[in-house]
């Protein structure tokens, strides 16, 4: 908070001295952010959640910087990016946001950084969505996402199950969206590179019951099939899980980000018996003694208290993350808006900061470079399940490490890319 | 009918003057989306007002239109095929008025509250088609980047082409249908919205014309649809799922199904509320607030916001010489 | 119309017309023939059948079995269309009209039912050529005055009136009237029994009537149906004379 005043001070001298740039010097204009999340729909409670971490990093800058107040408005999507375009654009073509958070999810991002280059006068950064496309597929010059991807995730767990496990045939199992689509991809990107195959790959849709029909081709044990690499989210999860743990299924499980989220780990059912052991990847470990993540946990509690979660989610950090960096940035350029954000854009660029989640840089692309987590399901001594770190990979990149080249070669994920038969 | 000369004229000059009093979200956003919206009502509203047939697919025709245009103009990840686009809009209107001829016949057999539920069977039935197929809808992700041609220079896409192309064709659309309502054909349908085994005995094919007004009102929907895609630039299934689906509905009972205008604007209405409600509302209220507003209407004005000004302008302007207020169209829903 | 070769031909011929709802058969092997120009009342008691009957004439519902002709050609799996095509009318024991249009509205769709071609979009009807004809079919049913105004707002006589209009539209060969006194006041049938007097004497008609007395004054010739069978056939004298039927007809016998 020192530092905050002392820069405003300084500013204002500044300012006064020379005398130039008046209007902006002189009114010390209020700048608004928009923050964009799902409040209404099944993400209703992750976009809340979201919005707390730009709250909080606003108020951990005092709400001002280099003089200028700094004013957050919200704007709401269900999910889908019709929905969140529509509220993008009432945060900045009718309410006047300079800077905009979000979106939360993977397609609204797509949509959100294409809206970006018909506002080239507005800063994006975004929200939680995790989407590859978002920031490699022709990119926004204005768009900048502090946070990893769903691909960058998983990537480190693919190439750790061939070295380290010995895998070489797998089956996979997942819901039938892009997220996962991305997910696989990630994680297929440096395990085939490695050397393993993919038997299978079996799709269902997102809110299935049954499981049965997939089950029942699936195999039991181990004999070919080394593992199985599933990437379902919550109650999805657990109901396969639970089914496949009653027919007797004992194959070594990994899974996407979502298979170890909290919901999954507090299950009561029969899932519970199949969790601990379970390898995962992302940015967050439970047991990490990460300073700025339990620095972050302290600061979100004590700002929130009851109103919060027990603990932020992911969301939070990823929200709280990419407001932070915009904040900083424009601490750097002293609230200059000029041009464009011309300055503020360019400090965006080079900006390099310390995240709830570690050190994080962007690429040309404009798109964060960060560490990612290769964690083991553990039960704790209180009887409950935590993620423990087994590995901290650094420098995760948008390329996954393959170099821009190779990486491009592997085209988009879908369905059926890539793959690995054996 | 001076009065409704007078009407035209007002209207005329509120689209003409619009983008010269208000910011780039209220002509696009506000503006556009009320006219492109307003346009896919018109075609639910044209099918419920002359026809008494009610149905929940008219966003998803829309959406044929989107996705046809989306596909043969903007390619993406291999998916779709470049057209010229005067070609692809040609393409994606036919292709829109097919699928209205389509769930015509799907669900001429039906009445009322069934012909409600067979059409949102098949609106649901193509929202899961979108998501699943990505040979020809590209899956969840479905088209990004689909921008409005450029002619002779001028962008459409650009606000103020854009808005101006929307009036345009709304306008048209508009008087489309009040021309057809007026021409032997017209005048059928709204027999067989009054008597269809009347309209039957005096030699018209009942079920035939029921289908045909399906695929106009695929046609108008289409137009419709190809605006909104280019407001979003953009189609994915999430522009046909059961929200937006729901969406025409709403704003064509908001504005009253009983007369084309009302399309309109409810269509108004329904992006305001939708885009400001969040000012008044806490946002998971939000639906809570439209349901409350939609029962609202259907209670006290069951012919809409415009039923609500043409009864309080018959009261006004009634003293004297009986001017009875149109026969209550809304009697007709679902006939 | 009156050229000889038709006039040879009976105008209507039923033959064994069958229908059955489930169990009940509405209409049982009933047979008529009806000579052009002929006008023919249909009595019976409550559920004798005769609607059913005009149904299946007109094409609105499929004879479960049995044959219908239509000046010598069989029209008994033609759609309801095309037997208007042939000159096939009808009305309906309550009034059907189109609310929601004018009488003119309501009369001009019945032309260009009658005529087609029924799908134009391009001309409205205010520059149809055909448009005329509403006019002196307007006044044929004693509703000149009233041709602007809505169907809905009619009485119940203008409505029956209006009905009986739409039928006549285009040159009707058969015209099947159901009980088209129903609710009117004494005046109005009077003025009914006029405009049934004045149709061109070629028209063939045929009226179902719970009036004796109306039927048995506008017709040449009589058919009673009891529990959907052809009770008996005559002229009006002799059915006037037949206790039997009388006694029917009066609900006496009646189910
Ligand atoms: N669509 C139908 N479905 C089932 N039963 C029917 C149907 N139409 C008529 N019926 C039955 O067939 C019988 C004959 O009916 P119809 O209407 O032909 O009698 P009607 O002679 O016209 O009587 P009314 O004088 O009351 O008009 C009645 O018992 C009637 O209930
Ligand atoms: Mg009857």
């Amino acid at each position: 908070m020192l530092r905050n005043g002392l820069t405003l001070g300084a500013t204002a001298t500044l300012a006064a001295l020379m005398g130039t740039t008046a209007l902006s010097a002189q009114e010390e204009e209020t700048i608004t952010i928009g923050g964009l999340a799902t409040l209404e729909g099944p993400f209703a409670a992750p976009g809340e959640d979201g919005l707390r971490g730009v709250e909080l990093a606003i108020e951990e800058f005092g709400g001002e910087i280099a003089g200028h107040p700094i004013e957050m408005i919200t704007a709401s999507s269900d999910g889908n990016p019709d929905v969140a375009l529509e509220s993008a654009r009432r945060l900045v073509e009718q309410d006047g946001a300079d800077i905009m958070i979000g979106p939360l999810s993977g397609s609204e991002g797509i949509r959100i950084a294409q809206y970006a280059k018909e506002q080239p006068g507005t800063t994006f950064l975004n929200g939680g969505s995790a989407a590859i496309e978002t920031t490699l597929v022709d990119p926004a010059e204005n768009f900048f996402r502090f946070n990893t991807e769903g691909a960058q995730w998983t990537a480190p767990l693919g190439e750790y199950v061939v070295n380290e496990r010995g895998w070489d045939n797998i089956v996979i199992v997942s819901e039938d969206y892009s997220f996962p689509y991305a997910q696989i991809f990630g994680f297929m990107a440096t395990y085939c590179e490695a050397g393993g195959t993919v038997q299978d790959k079996y799709f269902t849709p997102v809110g299935n019951n049954d499981y049965s029909s997939v089950i029942a081709q699936l195999p039991l044990e181990t004999g070919e099939v080394d593992g199985m690499y599933v990437v379902l989210g919550g109650s999805d999860a657990v109901n396969f899980l639970s089914q496949y743990a009653q027919m007797g299924g004992q194959l070594p499980i990994v899974g996407g980000t979502n298979v170890t989220d909290q919901t999954v780990l507090t299950t009561q059912g029969p899932a519970r018996e199949l969790l601990p052991g379970i390898l995962s990847s992302g940015p967050v470990s439970d047991n990490a003694d990460l300073e700025a993540w339990q620095e972050f946990v302290q600061r979100y509690q004590d700002y929130f208290g009851d109103e919060g979660l027990p603990s932020p989610s992911l969301f939070a950090s990823n929200y709280y993350t990419n407001t932070k960096a915009a904040l900083l940035a424009l601490q750097e350029v002293e609230g200059d808006l000029s041009n464009d954000h011309e300055a503020l854009n360019e400090a965006l660029s080079n900006l390099e900061f310390t995240s709830p989640t570690g050190p994080v840089s962007l690429n040309e692309n404009r798109q964060a470079t960060a560490a990612i987590y290769i964690n083991e399901v553990v039960e704790q001594a209180d009887g409950s399940l935590a993620l423990e770190p087994l590995e901290r990979i650094e420098e995760v990149d948008q390329y996954l490490g393959l170099g821009r080249e190779a990486y491009m070669e592997l085209g988009l994920p879908s369905r059926d890319n890539p793959s690995c038969p054996s | 009918m001076t009065l409704r000369r007078l009407l035209t004229v007002v209207v005329a000059l509120v689209l003409l003057v619009y983008p010269f009093v208000v910011n780039s979200f209220w002509l696009v956003q506000i503006g556009g989306r009320t006219l492109g919206f307003g346009t896919i009502v018109l075609s639910l509203v044209f099918l419920t007002a002359y026809t008494g047939m009610l149905s929940l697919a008219q966003m998803t025709v829309a959406g044929v239109a989107g996705y046809a245009t989306a596909y043969f103009t903007a390619p993406t990840g291999g998916v779709g095929l470049e057209l010229a686009w005067p070609v692809a809009l040609i393409l994606a209107l036919g292709l829109a008025t097919l699928a209205g001829l389509l769930i015509g016949l799907v669900a001429v057999r039906t009445r009322g509250i069934y012909t409600l539920m067979i059409t949102l069977a098949v609106a649901m039935a193509f929202y899961y088609l979108t998501l699943q197929n990505y040979a020809v809808f590209n899956g969840f992700t479905g088209f990004n980047n689909v921008e409005p041609p450029v002619i002779a220079g001028l962008d459409l896409g650009a606000p103020l082409p854009f808005y101006y192309l929307s009036a345009v064709l709304a306008v048209l659309c508009y008087a489309g249908v009040r021309h057809v309502v007026r021409t032997p054909f017209g005048l059928a349908l709204q027999g067989l919205r009054d008597e269809p085994q009347r309209l039957q005995a005096l030699g018209y094919n009942v079920p035939l014309l029921r289908v045909l007004a399906f695929g106009l009102a695929g046609f108008v929907a289409g137009i419709g649809g190809i605006l909104n895609l280019w407001l979003n630039a953009s189609i994915s299934p999430g522009s046909v799922a059961l929200n937006p689906v729901i969406d025409v509905l709403m704003a064509g009972v908001l504005g009253g199904i009983g007369h084309p205008a009302g399309a309109y604007v409810g269509a108004f209405v329904f992006t305001i509320v939708d885009n400001f409600a969040i000012d008044f509302i806490a946002r998971e209220r939000f639906n809570t607030l439209i349901g409350l507003v939609f029962l609202a209407i259907v209670l006290f004005s069951p012919d809409g916001l415009t039923g609500l000004v043409r009864r309080a302008w018959a009261r006004w302007a009634g003293t004297g010489r009986r001017r009875d207020d149109a026969p209550d169209d809304s009697t007709n829903i679902g006939k | 119309m009156a050229d000889a070769a038709v006039k040879q031909e009976e105008a209507l011929v039923v033959e064994g017309l069958t229908r059955r709802f489930g169990a009940l058969v509405a209409v049982d092997g009933v047979s008529l023939r009806v000579a052009p120009g002929e006008r023919r009342a249909v009595l019976g008691a409550n559920g004798a059948g005769k609607t059913t009957l005009f149904n299946m004439i007109a094409g609105d519902l499929p004879p479960s079995e049995g044959h219908i002709s239509l000046f010598g050609r069989d029209i008994t799996r033609l759609s309801p269309q095309k037997r208007v095509l042939e000159g096939v009318r009808r009305t309906y024991q309550k009034s059907l009209v189109f609310g929601g249009l004018s009488v003119r509205d309501n009369l001009y769709v019945a032309i260009r039912g009658a005529t087609g071609p029924r799908l134009a979009i391009w001309r409205r009807v205010e520059t149809q050529p055909d448009r005329d004809g509403t006019g002196p079919l307007a006044e044929r049913v004693g509703l000149a005055d009233r041709l602007d105004a809505p169907a809905s707002e009619l009485s119940h006589g203008e409505q029956r009136q209006l009905e009986l209009g739409m039928a006549l539209a285009h040159t009707p060969r058969l015209l099947l009237l159901d009980e088209p006194a129903a609710g009117l006041s004494t005046r109005e049938r009077e003025s009914l029994m006029a405009m049934l007097a004045d149709l061109p004497r070629d028209l063939t008609l045929i009226l179902i009537e719970h009036d004796l007395d109306i039927a048995l004054k506008a017709v040449d010739f009589v058919t009673v149906m009891h529990n959907g069978r052809l009770l008996a056939e005559g002229t009006p004298d002799e059915i006037a004379a037949n206790q039997d039927i009388q006694d029917i007809y009066m609900g006496k016998h009646g189910q």
